[in-house]
């Protein structure tokens, strides 16, 4: 009888501390386990079979994104289809993610409307959306992450500004017409050229992305405009075609050339004096913040609906100062 | 064994009751672990963060002097291969001769230190690029591909002025991006070195070893210090040779405490950054001036000591827990048997002295129980010999009753034998003595207090032919017993007192012939009656009759008669107590009848 009624205490004592216990490694394995889901949508993570130019961009934007995993404690998931005109893939990939219902996805949208109905469903289900380099259609996302290509285009119109006498005609070529980020660069390079006074734009040419149709553009104004002081090319492709214009008509530093991103024709251009500036964006930056912005979100913290990851003009005197070779030369 | 976690509950309800035993004792001992645990795990989070983050320190700064280590062997490397090429007399005739590149002796020279370049870099991976340049813009490579990048001015880069600077001795350069060569970028570690005549120190050229940076970056990033720490590594004048986030650095989104690293020779110190402590280790070792510092996170290597502190809490509320069930198991030992005693005591207070506590153990409270039970059973004791003693009073009062008999019968008795021997009625007097001793004889040879029916009817037999010859033809009586009552068993001499008040108050006033009926018989009781057919009597002298005032005592020698009658009344009442005894029946007029009760006992059973 009391050997019987100690084992019961004994067992109910046992019980007791099991369960305490018990529930203390449960709250620990919780807090291990706690460490939330995260996925990255990209524009591109690359095709074996066709290296992109433009996968170097994506390359260090998960550079950066690696950077700030590891600085959080957290393992994100990176996807996305092969090339950044995959519009489908991507609209698929990012079906697919949602459905998992991670606990925070950075997009980086191919295209602005595609991508929308994807990404307030991914809202409504409680997933932290923060978009990076470009923005999709509503108010889904928590905060848009990207290059400020306003100011980008200031500092691309200012450098103008700063080169070609202002009695002298400059002409914009813009890599697509109806982009936004064509658009907003276009904006701030008309903005900073008549910042400091009345620059005679003739006007804003579209070269489709192409840097063939840049070149005959370039060697079109080149022919028609003699006096032509300098050229703003908003993209790689249509700096690229227009550095080529200029160099194949022996023009180098008579007409002045400021362009956008950071190529290795760009940079030899840019050394040979074809270039005199370069507008570079910093994807390293991005990808970084990303994953802060979406870590401050997921915490519930309020941030800022756009992020600048800014920019920067390098010119030949300056590339190879330790901060624009980083940004000029990420490998 | 009631629902024990009901049990268990209240427990831990009355234990937290501050004013209880258990209640100090639980409070006492909880004040002990908390304490005790607090200071415990406080003392060794202490210990345990010092001892993590010198073993941190010591760890880091091993893991450090090795990348340190390896740096300064690529680096000797380096200057090996520039001491070669530096020496070689086909590099040094090629420069004589850069001015004159088409002479056989040009072409000769050229071709042979191109190979020496070549078979330098076949042998080693890290190498990217060997130069030997001479003015204005000549160049030779380790790959013949290779052509001078015409649009970089080598002589306005660092590299070339810091060689220029030191005149003929190796100058190393922090990483760059290398632009020397057309079309090519790579992210280098440069040696470069002016080429002399050792005869005049004349200016021949410059010679240009390049270190694919690669090397140095995926040395340093192999270190893994915890989660989250680093190592970089800054050069001489606070430029980053290599860090892991240099462009948040630059861009103004992360802070390195470079001033302080530089400002510090090797060793460690901690500084907060962004609101956290981080270990900086550093190691200024190196042949290159550069200095290379791990970074640990403060947080991370004391996640151990704070794992300690979670197993302290658990510890704790191990504690509390123990605490807990030692205080309940404390109050049981305790109270229960306190409660156990208050039970008995209770039993006690109801009369019932037979209880015997158990109190198991060796408490205290089991000595106080064992220390009761010998109190309850002297006085159990004592209240027996109190029994026993009223008891023997109360016998010897009756003996004294049954004795007032005898003394007032043989009085009334010898009266009357005395008054037959005076008119001389010899025989009379003969039956009349020895009826009388058989009456003795039959109220002293037994010493009982309880005779037969039987026997008690012969007595009063022998009583009345005593009397029947005292008053010769004036009494007349009949005796009619109940055949199954006869061995019954009766208080001796109630009879006779009863008969002898008949005669003297109902039939000695009477003119005429009286007569005394006596029956026996049982009811549920025993029942004798006495009747007369005398002149009765008032209801006053009944009650005056049965009256227990003892002090009427002396009353008898004015009214002898009814001493007898109280007598017997006292007797049963004092023997079977109050519901027994006599009862009178009279009328003024018409006779009296007196019934006695007495329980039915058999002759074999016990009086009592």
């Amino acid at each position: 009888m009391i050997a019987n009624r100690l084992i019961r205490r004994v067992m109910i004592s046992a019980v007791i501390v099991l369960a305490v216990a018990s529930g203390f490694w449960f709250a620990l394995a919780a807090r291990e386990d706690g460490e939330r889901k995260i996925m990255v949508v990209l524009k591109s993570v690359g095709a074996d079979e066709a290296p992109d130019e433009e996968m170097e961009f994506w390359e260090i934007v998960r550079l950066g994104l690696r950077a700030a995993s590891q600085e959080y404690g957290i393992d994100p998931i990176i996807v996305g289809p092969p090339r950044e005109r995959d519009i489908e893939q991507q609209v698929e990939i990012l079906a697919a993610v949602v459905a998992q219902k991670p606990a925070g996805v950075i997009l980086a949208a191919s295209d602005y409307e595609a991508l929308a109905p994807l990404a307030s469903e991914a809202r409504n289900r409680g997933i932290a959306l923060v978009t990076i380099d470009s923005a999709v259609a509503g108010d889904a996302s928590a905060s848009f992450v990207a290059t400020d290509n306003l100011r980008a285009g200031e500092k691309a119109g200012r450098a103008m500004a700063e080169l070609v006498a202002p009695d002298k005609p400059v002409a914009i070529i813009s890599h697509i017409h109806g982009v936004a980020t064509a658009i907003d660069r276009e904006r701030g390079a008309r903005g900073g050229l008549t910042e400091s006074g009345e620059f005679r734009i003739l006007g804003t040419y579209f070269a489709e992305n192409n840097p063939d149709r840049a070149y005959e553009i370039a060697v079109h104004l080149m022919m028609e405009h003699t006096d032509l002081g300098g050229i703003v090319a908003l993209n790689e492709n249509t700096t690229v075609g227009t550095g080529r214009a200029i160099r194949d008509m022996g023009r180098s530093g008579e007409v002045k050339l400021v362009g956008f991103d950071h190529s290795k024709e760009e940079i030899s251009f840019l050394e040979q004096g074809v270039i005199q500036a370069l507008v570079v964006q910093k994807p390293f930056n991005m990808g970084y913040l990303a994953i802060q912005t979406l870590q401050r979100v997921m915490a519930g913290q309020r941030v800022e609906p756009f992020i600048d990851t800014g920019s920067r003009l390098i010119r030949k005197s300056n590339m190879y100062e330790p901060q624009n070779e980083k940004l000029l030369f990420p490998f | 064994m009631k629902g024990s976690s009901v049990s268990v509950v209240d427990r831990i309800a009355s234990a937290l009751k501050l004013r209880s035993i258990q209640g100090s004792i639980t409070l006492a001992l909880l004040v002990m672990v908390v304490i005790a645990i607090v200071f415990m795990g406080l003392t060794s989070y202490t210990v345990a963060r010092r001892a993590i983050i010198s073993t941190a320190h010591g760890y880091t700064g091993a893991l450090v002097s090795q990348v340190r280590t390896s740096i300064d062997t690529y680096i000797a490397n380096m200057e090996s291969i520039a001491e070669v090429i530096h020496r070689d007399e086909n590099v040094r005739g090629y420069l004589r001769n850069v001015n004159d590149p088409g002479s056989e002796n040009a072409l000769r020279y050229a071709d042979s230190a191109a190979s020496l370049l070549a078979s330098i870099s076949q042998t080693r991976d890290d190498i990217s690029l060997l130069m030997v340049y001479g003015t204005p813009d000549r160049a030779l490579f380790h790959d013949p591909g290779m052509r001078l990048n015409t649009y970089a001015s080598l002589t306005d880069q660092k590299w070339f002025r810091a060689a220029q600077a030191e005149e003929g001795g190796a100058v190393i350069s922090g990483s760059h991006v290398q632009n020397v060569v057309a079309d090519r970028y790579q992210w280098v570690i440069t040696l470069s070195r002016e080429i002399r005549e050792h005869a005049d120190n004349e200016l021949l050229g410059m010679l240009l070893v390049d270190l694919n940076f690669r090397v140095i970056e995926e040395l340093a990033s192999a270190i893994e210090l915890g989660e989250r720490g680093y190592v970089f590594i800054v050069g001489q004048n606070g430029d980053l040779v290599y860090h892991p986030q240099q462009q948040l650095i630059y861009s103004n989104l992360r802070h390195e405490r470079i001033g302080d690293v530089l400002s510090h020779g090797s060793g460690s110190f901690t500084a907060q950054v962004r609101g956290e402590d981080r270990l900086y280790t550093v190691d200024a070792e190196s042949d290159t001036n550069w200095k290379i510092v791990g970074v640990n996170y403060v947080d991370e290597l004391i996640t151990p000591a704070r794992e300690i502190q979670v197993y302290f809490v658990l510890f704790g509320i191990l504690c509390f827990l123990l605490v807990i069930l030692l205080s309940l198991r404390l109050s049981v030992r305790i109270s229960k048997p306190i409660q156990m005693l208050r039970e008995s005591m209770k039993s006690v207070e109801r009369g019932d002295f037979d209880i015997q506590v158990e109190v198991p153990g060796r408490t205290e409270v089991a000595d106080l129980g064992r220390d009761f039970n010998i109190m309850i059973s002297e006085i159990k004791a004592l209240m027996k010999s109190n029994a026993e003693k009223q008891d023997e009073k109360r016998r010897s009062e009756l003996r004294a009753l049954q004795n007032q008999i005898t003394p007032h019968f043989m009085y009334n008795t010898l009266d009357s034998i005395i008054w037959m021997a005076e008119g001389r009625q010899y025989d009379n007097v003969i039956t009349m003595t020895s009826a009388l001793g058989r009456l003795l004889r039959l109220s002293i040879s037994q010493g009982e207090e309880l005779v037969t029916v039987a026997n008690e009817i012969e007595h009063v037999t022998n009583y009345l032919r005593i009397q029947q010859m005292r008053y010769a033809d004036r009494l007349d009586y009949s005796i009619e017993v109940a055949e199954d009552v006869r061995r019954l068993k009766t208080l001796k001499v109630v009879l006779q007192p009863l008969v002898e008040n008949a005669i003297y108050h109902g039939l000695r006033t009477r003119y005429g012939k009286g007569k005394v009926v006596i029956r026996a018989f049982a009811d549920d009781d025993l029942v004798f009656t006495v009747s007369d057919n005398g002149s009765g009597m008032s209801e006053e002298l009944v009650a005056g009759l049965l009256s227990k005032a003892m002090d009427d005592l002396p009353r008898r020698g004015r009214n002898g008669s009814g001493v007898g009658v109280r007598n017997v009344q006292e007797r049963i009442q004092l023997y079977f107590g109050r519901q027994f005894g006599l009862a009178y029946e009279a009328e003024v007029g018409s006779g009296t009848t007196v019934a006695v009760r007495q329980p039915v006992m058999h002759s074999d059973d016990p009086a009592q």
